[in-house]
């Protein structure tokens, strides 16, 4: 029989060294091009869609959340404060020699110098905003009081220019108003400390060297902090608080787990395949077309993309089920006639119902690839180019590749002929509608109590350890890192810094009020022109002048009248105002850089960033009021997106039910496209319905894997339908092919990660389904049909 | 008359220049510390819950002849925060703990976040000398001198960091069984003295009534 592979004709044999030719062409690229530059993303919200706004937007959002998603924040605890701080300089001192991180601080540089630099040049234009708003109202006299205060008290030992130089403390306050907010951590030493009953804590803030998605940052970082954490002494503590430690991970349990799931499912398939082919060639064939088939979509993914989303990845082990489908469909093939079969005849009989399966499934996911959704767009371009190498590995190479082995197994045939049987005994009777109607009813009041979440929640979840270190990280520094913050545009600096005043002012309102715990801008150290010259006015009219609040402070204090005309007299007499150049080129604006946005952006951007939000609508509403002012609030954004895209694809699976139903009928005759579709749709159905009983939330995965089913159930509907002169065989394969896509999908729903459990639940129960529905619905058809009309004994009960 | 009090003030400028030269010029540590002239004071501490007594606060600016002087109580409670109450020239009392800084003038009680930092730092800072701390003064400071004589002693401290050398130069402080008295130059040559009478430390913890005007 070994002589039959080359009966094959020169058509064939050109096809073969074309797609030899293709394969050969694909790993060298693969090897020399993509492999050196493999990058796997992990982050989940790379996948979304970034909001619908302007470019300019986007990229300012992406530039500033880059940067705040490097930040690491270290608490380092001990009983005592002086352990706590020696504990704190080992673990800086490993973070520092890992080379894992831009920056790692631990000693709070001292910036009161650079700013008191930067004051005394621009007093004459400064105020703290508290001493704006009483010149403003005209209660100038309550600073005059407060600076008499603290004269006399250890308040006033903060002055930085001293009582003779600042009588009022202007400088105090505008230098007190640079101070970041560290939420409950002080100063001492130069070290920023968090005290409680029994612990001392030292704050260690770091920056990564690169991005927390990339598996090399990721690996240095938490080798690090692992190496730190070893290092502590007995007693002493560290949490950490990061983007990177979640991100690593979730990578790291994501690639466990399609290692894991991976050599399972190989596993499984490779027994299933031997049993029921009885040889070894068909497995090697059908590992090969597989890892063709990866191969091609992660090519794929890096060239268009610049990587490939870990997301791409689990989706694409549904390619094993899907290629070895193909497989299977052209192996099976020859139980159709043991004796006399030659791989050309699986070619052509075969072939057109694999191609037509091929194309129904692509149709789907060209649709998906035109969405403006980039994680959606990757999983369509890795499955495609899976598919399309996949497919034509069975049609090209297969029939040059596959010999027959000489022993034809018996298992797999007899399972055919078994399964074919009974199905084929199957009639709508009484019981069967009514149990059908049991069904029916089931799904509808299941479907009618479904939960649909769209939350974040529903995409990725940390490890419980990871979020105790962070719950326990902001409760020590009474602040959380906030993912919401304002983005304020202008047509330049000016008017950026113009309008953060306004919203500044809004946002003080909030924190007298305690709906807002604190906030930091750039215009509390870099005012805006207007403002400048509002203080000039104030300083020079109030302040300044020969009986202003100042020579009435110096009065007070016992400065004869000689004395402050000499001060009066040595005041300077213009004040230039500050500019954002001068700010920038100063040290003392070095902590608030992240948030000035100009140098990239156009049109002008900054960030106001805030801390303990207790009343997010009063946010809204300022966005809302204030021009030039937007909340970005990328957890509420990614839910709107989820809910955005969740409603889209119901419609757009709708739809394709529609447009794959036009395509089979062209093939078929529409008569027979009800039989066709009924399986997935029901089995997505009953899904739907079984997950409303069960309590499972229906989010957008949900129903990206319908979509999955929609394909399968066509696919089998189409080869049992193909294969009406061979019934047995047919359903062998489909059986087969559905049992490869179980294996490939069901562990799936023992994920670890939210949104893959949910694939892998919803495909478990809809593909055994539409597996049991194609089944009824085509198997007991195709041997009526030789004898009656198929359509007219399903239906109407007898 | 002028030429006695510029001799008189070039003798006491002298005087302090000789006493802060002596100080400053041998670095010590706080083991050092307690181990030798500290040792007794700092025990008597150690077995106290609560430190109390009344200050007299003199801050020296140059150009003006008299000090501006105030005068008040104080309480530290151990592990939790400091009281500075100032009685004279007005009512004002600052109260310092973990959760943050309230400042009550003329009954009326405020919570002043604004001024907290450099606020807190500083009256961390009296904290820290009233109860001898010296563990917790020398992550802060640089520590000097010692023993002087008849069992009195006195301590220079330098800021390590540059933040608050921007408003501390140095400071002293001098005692015997006690603290006595505090001496702080500003960077920008202003001198502050406070000295401290009556000192009592009590042994029992701090009753609930005080635990809670400290926010506890």
């Amino acid at each position: 029989m070994s002589s039959i592979a080359v009966t094959h004709d020169r058509g064939g044999r050109l096809r073969f060294r074309v797609w030899l030719a293709f394969v050969v062409a694909l790993f060298v690229l693969f090897g020399l091009v993509v492999w050196p530059r493999l990058q796997v993303e992990t982050d989940i919200v790379a996948l979304l869609p970034t909001e619908q706004n302007a470019e300019d937007v986007n990229r300012a959002v992406d530039q500033f959340s880059q940067a705040l998603a490097r930040k690491v924040i270290v608490l380092v605890g001990a009983a005592t404060l002086d352990g706590a701080k020696d504990a704190a300089r080992g673990v800086a001192a490993t973070l520092r020699a890992s080379n894992a991180f831009a920056q790692v601080d631990l000693e709070v540089r001292g910036r009161a110098g650079d700013q008191l630099a930067l004051y005394r040049a621009h007093r004459g234009v400064l105020l703290a905003n508290r001493q704006f708003a009483r010149l403003r109202d005209g209660a100038g006299e309550q600073i005059l009081r407060d600076a008499m205060r603290a004269a006399y008290t250890p308040t006033g030992l903060t002055s930085p220019l001293g009582l003779a130089d600042d009588p009022l403390g202007l400088a105090t306050a505008y230098l007190q108003q640079q101070v970041p907010a560290f939420g409950a951590a002080h100063l001492d030493g130069d070290m920023l400390v968090i005290d409680e009953a029994a612990a001392h804590y030292v704050l260690i803030t770091a920056e990564l060297a690169g991005t927390p998605f990339a598996s090399d940052t990721q690996v240095a970082a938490m080798a690090a902090l692992d190496a730190a954490r070893q290092q502590l002494g007995d007693g002493a503590r560290m949490w950490v608080s990061g983007t990177v430690q979640h991100a690593s991970a979730i990578a790291n349990r994501a690639q466990n787990e399609l290692a894991v799931f991976g050599t399972l499912e190989t596993a499984a398939v490779m027994a299933l395949l031997i049993t029921v082919f009885g040889a070894l060639r068909p497995l090697a064939l059908g590992a090969l077309t597989t890892a063709i088939a990866f191969v091609a979509g992660i090519t794929a993914n890096q060239l268009l993309f610049a990587k490939v989303h870990i997301l791409a990845l689990v989706f694409g082990s549904s390619l094993i089920g899907g290629v070895i489908d193909y497989s299977i469909h052209f192996f099976a093939d020859r139980f159709r006639n043991p004796s006399g079969w030659t791989t050309q005849d699986a070619y052509e009989h075969v072939g057109g119902a694999i191609l037509l399966g091929l194309v129904t499934t692509l149709l789907g996911y060209v649709v998906l690839l035109l969405m403006p959704f980039p994680g959606l767009r990757q999983i369509a371009t890795f499955c495609i180019a899976g598919l399309v190498a996949g497919c034509s590995a069975v049609l090209y190479g297969y029939p040059t590749l596959y010999r027959a082995p000489q022993r034809v197994a018996a298992f797999g045939p007899r399972i055919g002929s078994l399964l074919t049987r009974r199905f084929a005994a199957w009639r709508w009777t009484a019981t069967t509608t009514a149990l059908a109607a049991l069904v029916a009813g089931f799904a509808a009041f299941g479907i009618a109590r479904l939960e649909l979440r769209d939350d974040v929640t529903a995409l990725q979840a940390s490890p419980p350890a990871l979020l105790e270190q962070e719950h326990r990280v902001a409760t020590l520094l009474r602040s959380a890192l906030e993912s919401r913050y304002f983005l304020v545009r202008g047509a330049d600096a000016q008017r950026v810094l113009e309008t953060e005043e306004r919203l500044t002012a809004a946002l003080d309102a909030l924190v007298a009020t305690d709906k807002l715990g604190t906030y930091t801008a750039v215009s509390r150290t870099l005012p805006s022109f207007v403002r400048q010259r509002e203080n000039q006015t104030l300083l020079q009219r109030d302040v300044f002048a020969p009986n202003g609040l100042q020579a009435r402070a110096w009065t007070q204090l016992g400065f004869d009248t000689d004395a402050i005309a000499r001060k009066v007299a040595a005041a300077p007499a213009d004040a230039p105002l500050l500019t954002p150049e001068d700010w920038l080129a100063s040290p003392a604006s070095e902590p608030y850089r992240l948030l000035w946005l100009h140098r990239d952006a156009t049109p002008y951007a900054s960030i106001v960033t805030l801390g303990g939000i207790k009343d997010i609508d009063a946010l809204r509403t300022i966005a809302h009021d204030v021009d030039g002012v937007r909340l970005i609030d990328r957890i509420a954004t990614i839910s709107e997106v989820l809910h955005r895209y969740r409603v889209a694809i119901g419609w757009l699976l709708a739809a394709v039910y529609l447009v794959a139903g036009a395509v089979l009928s062209r093939r078929f005759g529409w008569r027979e496209v009800p039989s066709l579709l009924a399986p997935s749709a029901a089995a997505s159905v009953v899904t739907l319905g079984l997950f409303g009983w069960l309590g499972v939330p229906v989010n957008l995965f949900t129903l990206l894997s319908l979509w999955l089913v929609l394909g399968l159930g066509i696919d089998y509907g189409i080869f049992l339908r193909h294969g009406r002169t061979a019934l047995s065989t047919a359903v062998l394969s489909v059986t087969l092919s559905a049992i490869t896509t179980l294996l490939a999908f069901g562990l799936l729903a023992f994920s670890a990660t939210p949104f893959i459990r949910s694939i892998g639940a919803t495909l478990l129960s809809a593909i055994t389904l539409s597996w049991l529905f194609a089944m009824l619905s085509c198997v007991p058809g195709a041997r009526t049909d030789v004898v009656v009309d198929a359509r007219s004994t399903r239906g109407s009960p007898p | 008359m002028t030429s006695t009090r510029t001799t008189l003030l070039a003798v006491c400028a002298l005087t302090m220049l000789a006493a802060r030269a002596d100080v400053f010029d041998r670095p010590t540590t706080a083991d050092a510390l307690l181990a030798g002239p500290l040792a007794a004071p700092a025990k008597q501490i150690a077995d106290a819950q609560s430190i109390r007594g009344r200050f007299v606060f003199k801050r020296y600016l140059a150009d003006i002849p008299k000090p501006l002087e105030s005068s008040g109580e104080y309480v530290v409670l151990k592990g939790i925060g400091i009281d500075w109450h100032t009685l004279a020239p007005f009512d004002s009392e600052s109260i310092v703990s973990g959760n943050g800084v309230t400042q009550i003038d003329e009954g009326a009680a405020r919570r002043t976040d604004a001024d907290a930092p450099a606020m807190q730092a500083v009256i961390r800072m009296l904290s820290a000398l009233l109860s001898l701390d010296v563990a917790a003064l020398s992550s802060t400071f640089e520590l000097f001198g010692g023993t002087a004589a008849d069992g009195r002693w006195q301590i220079g401290l330098r800021p390590r960091a540059q933040d608050l050398a921007t408003f501390v130069r140095e400071a002293t402080i001098a005692g015997a069984a006690q603290i006595d008295a505090v001496s702080l130059r500003d960077a920008n040559g202003d001198r502050t003295e406070i000295e401290f009478h009556d000192v009592a430390y009590d042994a029992a913890p701090p009753s609930p009534a005080e635990r809670a005007r400290f926010g506890e």
